[in-house]
């Protein structure tokens, strides 16, 4: 049961770490951006 | 080893240290304001203090005035122009890789908020920044929107002033 707490609480923060660490970053694919310049 | 921890000090330091920082009041720490009939860009850093980088701005006609805020950032990107920069430049083509030395984006930009296509963004013509040349974005020196790109996060506020 603790371990299982322990492997969820993990398996959050490995989440939260991956999307703090794509984001703000260009997309997948590399999308052109479309701006005026 | 002090030698070698000062010596390592000092190539590090000129990132930000060399940033032209000036007295700024009237905005909240974290805001982006671009005054457009300075040529400037200031980003708040609190302390009544703000870090001052040369703009190229919008030429006449193009320039505008508000309040909006980073919706993303991007390192590299590849560009396509938008309909009435093509209308304007039919040979422009419709996708330009980042990186390449066609691209007006630069090393990095910032899309803003607001319906305008706007964005803040490096050059690949230096010459240019500082002067009444875009449609309307800001466009910076590549080691200025570098320093920028570090400090500001999707949701900055972005003022732009007449």
């Amino acid at each position: 049961m603790k371990n299982s707490v322990t492997l969820a609480l993990v398996a959050v923060v490995a989440l939260l770490a991956a999307g703090c660490t794509h984001m703000g970053k260009a997309p997948i694919g590399k999308t052109p951006v479309v701006t005026k310049y | 080893m002090g030698i070698v921890l000062a010596a390592g000090l000092w190539l590090a330091a000129p990132a930000f240290a060399a940033r032209d920082v000036v007295n700024f009041d009237g905005y909240a720490p974290g805001t982006v304001v671009v005054k457009t009939g300075e040529r400037r860009l200031y980003y708040v850093v609190g302390g009544g203090k703000a870090v001052r980088y040369t703009v190229g701005v919008g030429r006449a006609g193009k320039s505008w005035a508000g309040s909006v805020f980073i919706t993303g950032k991007f390192r590299n990107p590849d560009w396509s122009p938008p309909a009435d920069v093509k209308r304007d430049n039919p040979r422009i083509p419709n996708v330009i890789k980042g990186g390449t030395p066609e691209n007006p984006m630069g090393v990095a930009a910032m899309t803003l908020s607001g319906g305008g296509q706007y964005a803040i963004h490096g050059t690949n013509r230096p010459g240019s920044v500082g002067g009444f040349v875009s449609y309307g974005c800001f466009r910076m020196y590549n080691d200025d929107i570098t320093d920028l790109y570090d400090r500001v996060w999707i949701g900055t506020p972005v003022v732009v002033t007449r």
